[in-house]
């Protein structure tokens, strides 16, 4: 950090284009110039003129620097302060760059149309291998084969955010970066991201993009937990299997009832309790379909990991801890993982 | 003569604090709130939006439709301290208490044939109680401990020209004050603490800026740990310092500690020590005294967080003749035996003989109050006393 007093952030990085931007500033691609090295830079305004380093900037830097020491979570190279052409003081945290994001990823496979399962794959190959147009195949094959190594890592790197500490409070695909040619996985953006001490507090419940977000949060419990990660991991899991969101709601209650309509509508005997939380209203009653409705091409395996990432009792839901030994893994080669 | 016109100094700003507070209990509810990007919520714009959920849950009431209800924003406040999750665990506590006297009377009844002490399982009672993470506090406090030693300040109270152990005393007492009075979580109290120390190990700091330093310290800390972030205004209000001055300090010390704030202090050990404890009300009041007291004495800060929570504990439960002193299940969880802790122990404990005296005793007039349980009026631990005989 005394680099900061030598050079300064625009002496330091060539920006070479810019790949996003949200209410937390801009990120761009950029090359270090000492070292050539392509790095992710991303700038936020501090706020002086106000309160001062806003608290989400605190805590991403803050818990990104300790968590860092994962290959699971992205890494924070460095952190710069600069100012803009109005003089503003302006911080630049220096980030490995990542080419892509798991969202990027499943949009791309989107376009490849319906998927077909392996196994229905394996068949008609054997029968008549020249009815099929090989690129298509290729890429059913490769994204089968890739779930688990993904979901395996997902898995893991939410195990070690929750076993130092840290929920994340917004996992959803933009969130999780990619790289394209080792197929590694990694967390990213913590500025929703809290350390907790036990037992855990009442937090915000300004967490979660909407269609990530678990149902204690939308129905109002004045305390979560690190199950509100995993419910975020199990939409995720259905994501990448069908390519679309698993639960696309428009609105706090559309999204209940997005939930409901799968799951069933919560009652005290699926989830002790649920009826006294503070959103809690009198529902349509919707009994429970069964999930290969909604991720048919899923194998029993993954849907049983699915199943107990969305369980409605937070109790009762997975941790990334037991994810990580679900019977689902076991013929994965976890061994670069 | 310099130690009198140090007090009417420090008596000066204790009456801006009160003006202060004062002034900042009375916000005014502004008009409407209009969307807000990137805004931190500070605690009046935590109010803008208490109010508009106060008028959102009268609109709901009226509604008849469950499908027209309007959407309330949900901002929940931090409640004070670790005392009301404990209460609301109690009944489950009790369970982990039974199987103590059960250990007890097992012992008691095959006296020829003494059984190695039971270890309790002190999560027993937090199985489905996901607010407890049974499944990661080890893996937590694990790593705590792994990492405890690369954040902590080394002693440098000889290499400040202008600040000695009185000075941070003084300072320490009067953020504690401070801190009680806006209501802060002990979370924040601590890690207020630990900034400064870490600080102030780094970097030359001259006597007028060390309430700048605090101040910062706290608005850092509660920006950390808070729902509803501390305004720069209210910590101002109570100094003479400017509103710029505290952010161009908040941005020095954060270069200086390299944006580590996420360190395990005493606090997080001291919470999962008093568990293993298996702690009724006073123990548990005792033990936060003690650590509190602890944090007060620069002294203290040549032990790590993990040996100065144990030890407030350790000491906690001489002063309250638990028996045994130190159990099994203590010595698993701190991962310290009894021996280990005396120097320590009786460190806090001669802090106690003497918190009653001299002029910084917020720590000893706050565990006086009935509500934490008066412990402070209790006679220190005899056998941690220089003069007292030892009973091990």
């Amino acid at each position: 950090m005394e680099k900061t007093g030598v050079l300064s952030a625009k002496e330091a990085f060539e920006k070479l284009e810019k790949v996003g931007e949200g209410t937390y500033g801009k990120v761009y691609r950029a090359r270090e110039k000492a070292t050539g090295k392509i790095v992710a830079l991303k700038k936020t305004r501090l706020h002086e003129d106000e309160e001062g380093v806003p608290p989400t900037t605190l805590r991403e830097v803050s818990i990104l620097r300790m968590l860092s020491r994962d290959p699971h979570v992205v890494r924070l190279m460095d952190v710069k302060q600069g100012q803009n052409k109005e003089g503003k003081t302006v911080l630049y945290l220096v980030f490995e760059y990542m080419d892509t994001d798991l969202k990027k990823f499943i949009r791309s496979f989107r376009q490849s149309g319906e998927t077909i399962p392996p196994h229905i794959i394996k068949v008609i190959l054997s029968i008549c291998p020249s009815i099929f147009n090989i690129r298509f195949f290729f890429v059913h094959l490769f994204l089968s084969i890739w779930l688990q190594s993904l979901m395996y890592q997902l898995c893991k790197g939410v195990a070690f955010c929750h076993g130092h500490g840290i929920l994340h409070r917004d996992l959803k695909p933009h969130n999780l970066l990619m790289d394209r040619k080792t197929m590694m996985l990694k967390i990213a953006d913590l500025g929703l991201a809290r350390a907790f001490t036990v037992p855990i507090k009442k937090y915000t419940h300004e967490i979660l993009t909407l269609w990530y977000r678990a149902p204690e949060v939308l129905l109002g419990a004045t305390h979560y937990s690190m199950a509100v990660d995993m419910w975020s991991v199990g939409c995720i899991f259905a994501e990448l299997v069908t390519k679309q969101a698993l639960f696309p709601g428009d609105s706090e209650l559309q999204q209940l009832l997005h939930i409901f309509r799968l799951l069933g509508t919560p009652n005290e005997d699926v989830w002790p309790g649920v009826s006294k939380l503070m959103n809690w209203h009198e529902y349509p009653q919707w009994n429970p379909q069964s999930l290969s409705t909604a991720v048919p091409s899923l194998d029993e395996l993954g849907l049983d990991l699915l199943s107990q990432m969305l369980k409605y009792e937070p109790s009762k839901r997975i941790s990334a801890k037991k994810a990580m030994e679900h019977v689902y893994f076991d013929d994965l080669d976890k061994r670069h993982l | 003569m310099a130690s009198r016109g140090e007090a009417v100094v420090w008596g000066g700003k204790q009456q801006k604090k009160k003006k202060g507070i004062a002034v900042g209990r009375n916000r005014k509810i502004l008009g409407d709130i209009g969307n807000l990007v990137n805004r931190p919520i500070t605690r009046s714009f935590s109010a803008q939006i208490l109010a508009k959920v106060q008028a959102a849950a009268k609109n709901n009431k009226k509604q008849a439709s469950v499908k027209v209800k309007p959407k309330a924003e949900e901002v929940i406040d931090i409640e004070a301290g670790p005392d009301k999750e404990v209460q609301k665990n109690k009944n489950k506590e009790s369970r982990a208490s039974t199987s103590v006297l059960t250990a007890r009377s097992n012992a008691a009844c095959d006296i020829t044939n003494k059984p190695r002490e039971q270890i309790i399982d002190i999560d027993a009672s937090d199985s489905d109680n996901e607010l407890a993470a049974v499944e990661y506090i080890d893996d937590i406090c694990k790593f705590y401990k792994l990492v405890e030693n690369e954040n902590h300040p080394h002693d440098y109270i000889d290499s400040q020209p202008e600040i000695d152990q009185r000075s941070r005393a003084i300072l320490v007492n009067w953020l504690i004050d401070v801190h009680t009075n806006l209501d802060l979580s002990l979370e924040t109290i601590y890690l207020t603490i630990n900034i400064i120390d870490r600080f102030l190990a780094v970097k030359t700091v001259p006597r007028l800026e060390m309430q700048l330093v605090g101040i910062s310290a706290m608005l850092m800390a509660s920006k950390y740990e808070e729902i509803w972030t501390l305004e720069v205004d209210e910590l101002v209000r109570l100094t003479d310092y400017t509103h710029e001055q505290v952010l161009v300090m908040e941005k020095t010390i954060l270069n200086k500690l390299e944006w580590n704030l996420t360190v395990p202090t005493t606090f997080v050990f001291l919470v999962r020590f008093i568990k293993a404890s298996v702690p009724d009300q006073e123990l548990e009041n005792m033990a936060h005294f003690l650590s509190e007291l602890g944090m007060m004495h620069y002294a203290t800060l040549k032990y790590f967080p993990s040996m100065v929570a144990a030890s407030a504990v350790f000491a906690a439960r001489c002063t309250l003749n638990k028996a045994p002193l130190w159990t099994e299940t203590l010595k698993l969880h701190t991962g310290y035996s009894q021996g280990q802790l005396m120097d320590c122990a009786r460190l806090l404990v001669s802090f106690h003989s003497m918190a009653g005296n001299g002029e910084e005793k917020v720590v000893y007039i706050k565990y006086s109050d009935p509500e934490k349980g008066a412990v402070a009026m209790l006679p220190p631990a005899k056998n941690l006393m220089p003069e007292g005989s030892d009973s091990q």
